[in-house]
């Protein structure tokens, strides 16, 4: 296997968006295509992340139908879906057939348009994200599986919902320094402690955002990879690894074991070690879920999580800042563009183009990408030229 | 109360069915005495399509072992806590209904 590398990144606006599923798709594509300076008939394969076009839209089989949007031609086009983790899922797939040596350039995408369907219909279709025949037809909805998780969490780690909560505060910091992101604005303390109950202990400040958008990468070979970039940005890791999404299947709801898998195997596959980390992307479905991802990837001890907020190490200026984008929390969740999105601002940190919320002098960043209550995790670690 | 048990991957049902919803593998009954304790719960406010909130979702621990979502009774009004003790009061239309003791 040879390396890979990072030549071009593309991303829409996240928020309500007036147009179609497809055309966001091609917009970001056409984005990273033009920031690598490549035509769309170079491009050999095409790979896309999108969980739910059907039900959200009405339209399936989008991948040839952003492939043609975009002009790629002919090129051979696979939709990936792993729920929330499609798009990690269609970037792992492009790493490795640029890895394997199929092609010379890649081109990934994830895309979704939620906002044309009512809340409880998101909700109901998001659902189906879970274990439908023991879960859904109970009743539990996302917010729900996690207010399950949150409470036994809290139970049995201590974890403290003013430390959940600081979560919301962070990413929406971030998140006003990012002019892609869905929801530009501050919330306080008081804001996410006393919002709305959606499924106690978690409120609507503790969900992430329903959004449209779709971002994009291109990929080649580590080798030729500064003739298409002057600043190359090298993948040294790209695992996925799964697990039952039923919380009744699992021994421990604390955790999510798949994280730890993927976790493991890419430090492992790079080398590194947690301290060697600069930043990370962390799927912050719901702000629970940043808290055991930080605990699952080793960054915290279980129960530990929580003072990455509170204590500002996973804040911008700390120690490992961990959402700068604002995360899903902030930046928005359209479900099948996330884990793209993920790699996006993880590359424009390492190229030192983030703005107003770089992280000076970034080496090494780490995406975690979770699909559902923990079925699918897709962790991608990537590194600066040197 | 009755369970069937999956002899695949273990997962608990209350109604009898040929084989395991989730695996196809062949079940086994096995009596149960429908206490059970929560292992974690949750008070639903904007739920699912159709169905009407608030309600109450716990994660039960039974006491012959295993896990099974199900929904404490609408009609109980005690304040559950993780570890408290709870009874299968029934099946509805979302499943297993249990209450607490
Ligand atoms: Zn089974």
């Amino acid at each position: 296997m040879r390396g890979v590398s990072i030549i071009g990144v593309g991303i829409t606006p996240f928020g309500v968006r007036e147009e179609s599923l497809v055309a966001l798709g091609a917009i970001a594509c056409r984005n990273a295509l033009e920031d690598a300076g490549l035509a769309p008939e170079q491009i050999e394969a095409f790979f896309l992340g999108n969980f739910a076009g059907q039900a959200f839209v009405g339209q399936n089989h989008i991948a040839p139908m952003v492939a043609h949007a975009t002009g790629l031609g002919a090129v051979p086009c696979t939709r990936l879906e792993g729920a929330c983790a499609s798009g990690g899922l269609a970037m792992r797939q492009g790493v490795l057939a640029v890895a394997s040596g199929q092609v010379d350039f890649a081109l990934i995408a994830g895309v979704e348009k939620m906002t044309s369907a009512e809340t409880d219909e998101t909700a109901s279709i998001l659902a189906a994200a879970g274990d439908v025949a023991v879960e859904a037809s109970v009743g539990s909805t996302f917010p729900a599986l996690f207010g399950l998780i949150a409470r036994r969490h809290m139970h049995e780690h201590g974890t403290t919902r003013e430390e959940i909560a600081h979560v919301a505060v962070k990413n929406h910091a971030h998140g006003k320094l990012n002019p892609n992101a869905h929801m530009q604005k501050d919330v306080t303390l008081p804001q996410v402690m006393d919002a709305r109950p959606v499924a106690d202990p978690l409120g609507l400040f503790d969900c992430s955002l329903i959004s449209d958008g779709a971002a994009a990468v291109v990929l080649c070979p580590a080798e030729t990879a500064s003739a298409h970039h002057e600043k190359p940005v090298e993948v040294l890791a790209s695992a996925q690894a799964s697990d039952s999404p039923a919380l009744s299947d699992k021994r421990d709801i604390t955790t999510f074991y798949a994280t730890q898998k993927a976790g493991e195997e890419a430090f492992s596959q790079a080398g590194l070690s947690r301290e060697d980390v600069d930043l990370a992307e962390i799927h912050d479905c719901f702000t629970m879920a940043e808290i055991i991802a930080l605990e699952d990837l080793g960054f915290f001890a279980r129960g530990e999580g929580g003072r990455g907020a509170v204590e500002g190490m996973t804040k911008l200026g700390g120690a490992m800042p961990v959402n700068t984008s604002g995360g899903l929390k902030s930046k928005g969740h359209p479900v099948g563009a996330t884990g793209v999105a993920q790699i996006h601002e993880l590359t424009l940190q390492l190229r030192g183009e983030a703005g107003a919320r770089q992280v000076p002098g970034a080496e090494v960043g780490l995406a975690h990408n979770l699909g559902g209550s923990g079925a699918t995790c897709a962790v991608h670690i990537l590194g600066a030229t040197a | 109360m009755e369970t069937f048990v999956c002899a695949g991957c273990g997962r608990i049902y209350l109604e009898k069915s040929e084989r395991c919803v989730h695996c196809g593998s062949d079940m086994e009954e096995r009596p149960a005495s429908g206490r059970g304790i929560v292992y974690s719960f949750s008070s639903v406010h904007m739920g699912a399509q159709g169905m009407p909130t608030p309600y109450l979702l716990v994660l039960v621990e039974l006491e012959e072992g295993g896990r099974i979502l199900a929904r404490l009774a609408d009609d109980d009004e005690s304040e559950p806590s993780i570890g408290g003790k709870v009874i299968f009061s029934g099946l509805s239309d979302t499943g297993p209904v249990f209450r607490m003791l």
